[in-house]
């Protein structure tokens, strides 16, 4: 049995397809803190602007003077230039746009970044009340400060407040980083199909050779199993460290929790790629469609894409949420990070060893001292 | 050692095996020649316990042969047709996992990995991977890995395909070393020239059926043919052909395009009479050549159809 374990060590960690299952998760990662992973824990960083003056408009001036001077949220730093040193200034990215003063107000930017999307907006906002902002400067009672009065408009107030039960993150984006990690999970299922399909013979001549030696095919599932299941648990901590201290993803302080159900998602994973691999005479590539399309439609009903697609689902037909691996996954990590709630991690733990289980046993059925109609 | 009795094997409607009988004994290079399609590699296959068939029983010593007959598959060997070695292993990886399915013991399979590179001549491409071998090493290594540990009865299902003839030579003079080392080999081909060459009984298959079996000189004997004689660049008349076909022995005779070819039964001296002929009636003739019955022949008369398309 060591010996075999040994060999499929090697083997598998030669293997160049391993690269994309610790790559691909983490590349998926990174594009997801990019796109939107920092957006709630964000500072923002004070957007410096040219003012350039050319007629007179008190109304744009004071307006953009609210973004100068609101306490604690300085969003723009405004310098009063020519046009000749602001154009050169926004040359050498000394500011990142220019307003101009005029009857019509103007902005001229470099280039599209999301502070250029900010002075954009504040341009925006002006044109669309700028009426009543002429208004308030012309009718309005003077003795109220006039900056705080357009304060006021622009302010955006909001009588919700977000209460966690369990008192942990709240941040919306993480139903997304749960549905990645529950995908890395599954793609343990292209490790285990393609080892398996190495020891069936009417696929395989390497299962064919194997077939005929004296190694019980219960002790190569099991080599297969355990191999595949320590490299992709050493994947998804490298992506749990990656995620939680590199990128700085909050996924939360229950690290031993978290391991344990990555432990029962990789499990899963691999399974699940065992028992695709074992049943029927399909070719790789058919079986690695299967992979790809199974391992993809479950990350997406468990919210991966949109991410209010377990809640629809959960909506609508929940027995599928309890059936879906990564749905699954996804909640364990919502028991332990949000819901503080041990009942159902320990549920959702359950219903992964089930499974994983159950499909282990359909694999070993399917294999062990087969003969075949034709090879 | 082995015993095959009335197998029969069916894809679909495609009768592969039909009440085939073999049996194989101890120590002897057994041969299974036939043309593609005859069934050989099927039969090979039951024989391992790979496939399924219809009817029939297939003893290896002593016992029937199932999936699960480990104490039997630990004394089997198997070359098969196509190279089944890992890729992302090198050399002597590969020999050593296969060994290791076999010898549990760490220095003995050790040592017997050695011996096995020694033996298919790997010794200086032993930390290659498969890619970097070329078609020749390469079935050395698939030989490697399915002799290693020693094994009683071997099975080689044409381990000589795609060769060059270099290491085809240098396979075939291992296989016979390894018969004389002690192992009974299973020798599956549709080359007579190696069937003829290293087995000492041989069995001709042909639509799943053994049409014949027996040592080489039986199987020739069962033939007419004693000896061909070909005599190039001849020019006779149609009454010496006449009279050549009428010769003591002489039971066939062709002659075209200035080829005079005499098929002659067992007997002696045929060359010398038919030259002696065509001497006393002054005809000039090219080259001479005279050939003793191959399997093809016997394959040939037997059948009705070549060995080889």
């Amino acid at each position: 049995m060591k010996h075999i374990i040994y060999y499929q060590f090697l083997s598998t960690l030669r293997d160049k397809s391993i690269f994309w299952t610790l790559a691909f998760p983490v590349i998926l990662g990174t594009l997801f803190y990019v796109s939107f992973g920092s957006t709630n824990n964000r500072e923002w960083e004070t957007i410096p602007v040219a003012v350039v003056k050319e007629e007179e408009n008190i109304g744009f001036s004071l307006f953009l003077e609210v973004f100068q001077e609101r306490e604690g949220d300085t969003t723009l730093r405004l310098t009063e230039m020519q046009e000749e040193e602001a154009l050169e200034a926004l040359d050498t990215g000394e500011v990142e746009g220019i307003y101009y003063i005029r009857q019509e107000p103007a902005l001229v930017i470099r280039s599209s970044s999301l502070n250029s999307s900010i002075l954009e907006g504040i341009l925006s906002a002006y044109l669309k009340n700028e009426s009543i902002y002429m208004d308030i400067f012309e009718n309005g009672d003077l003795t109220v400060p006039m900056l705080e009065t357009i304060g006021e408009m622009t302010d955006s107030e909001s009588f919700i407040k977000e209460v966690s039960l369990g008192g942990e993150n709240l941040d919306s984006n993480m139903s997304y980083f749960f549905a990645l990690i529950a995908m890395a999970c599954l793609f343990g299922c292209f490790l285990g199909m393609s080892g398996v399909m190495c020891l069936q013979a009417n696929i395989s001549t390497l299962g064919a050779r194997r077939s005929v030696t004296p190694a019980k095919k219960g002790h190569m599932i099991l080599a297969l199993f355990l191999v595949n299941f320590i490299i992709v648990y050493v994947c998804l901590m490298v992506l749990l460290i990656y995620l939680n201290f590199v990128l700085g993803v909050k996924l939360g302080n229950h690290w031993g929790g978290m391991m344990l159900t990555c432990f029962f998602g990789d499990m899963i994973g691999v399974c699940m790629g065992i028992a695709i691999g074992s049943i029927g005479k399909l070719s790789l590539p058919v079986k690695i469609g299967i992979n790809v399309g199974l391992s993809m439609l479950l990350s997406f009903m468990s919210g991966l894409m949109i991410g209010n697609m377990k809640h629809i689902i959960d909506t609508a037909c929940p027995i599928i949420n309890r059936l879906n691996p990564a749905a699954v996954i996804s909640d364990a990590f919502y028991c332990l990070s949000i819901y503080n709630d041990p009942v159902r991690y320990r549920n959702d733990l359950i219903i992964l060893t089930l499974f994983s289980i159950g499909l282990l046993i359909v694999s070993y059925c399917a294999i062990r001292r087969e003969r075949y109609d034709s090879i | 050692m082995i015993e095959i009795d009335n197998l029969v094997k069916r894809y679909g409607t495609t009768l592969a095996l039909d009440h085939l009988n073999l049996s194989v004994r101890q120590g002897e290079v057994f041969g299974l020649l036939g043309p593609n399609g005859s069934g050989k590699t099927t039969a090979i296959n039951c024989m391992l316990a790979l496939l399924r068939y219809d009817k029939g029983s297939i003893r290896i010593f002593g016992e029937e042969m199932r999936p699960d007959s480990y104490e039997a598959k630990k004394r089997i060997g198997v070359v098969l047709q196509d190279v089944a070695v890992f890729d992302q292993m090198n050399v002597k990886e590969n020999i050593d996992y296969f060994c290791g399915l076999y010898v549990k013991d760490r220095n003995e399979r050790s040592q017997l990995v050695e011996e096995a590179i020694q033996f298919v001549g790997l010794e200086e491409h032993w930390k290659k991977k498969p890619k970097q071998l070329s078609g020749g090493l390469l079935r050395r290594l698939n030989i490697a890995c399915g002799i290693a540990h020693k094994p009683e009865l071997i099975f080689m299902d044409e381990p000589t395909v795609a060769v060059d003839p270099q290491s085809r030579n240098k396979i075939l003079e291992k296989i016979q070393e390894l018969n004389r080392l002690g192992s009974t080999i299973v020798y599956t081909s549709h080359y007579m020239e190696e069937v003829e060459q290293i087995c000492s009984r041989i069995a001709i298959i042909d639509h799943g059926r053994c049409v014949a079996s027996g040592t080489k000189e039986e199987l020739k004997d069962m033939i007419k043919t004693g000896e061909t004689v070909t005599i190039e660049s001849v020019v006779i008349t149609k009454e010496q052909v006449e009279y050549i076909r009428h010769m003591e022995n002489v039971y066939e005779v062709e002659y075209q395009d200035t080829t005079l070819v005499v098929r002659c039964g067992k007997g002696q001296h045929n060359l010398i009479h038919v030259l002696q002929y065509l001497q006393e009636q002054k005809v000039v003739f090219g080259r001479v050549f005279s050939e003793l019955p191959t399997l093809n022949d016997v394959f040939l008369e037997i059948t009705g159809k070549q060995l080889r398309d």
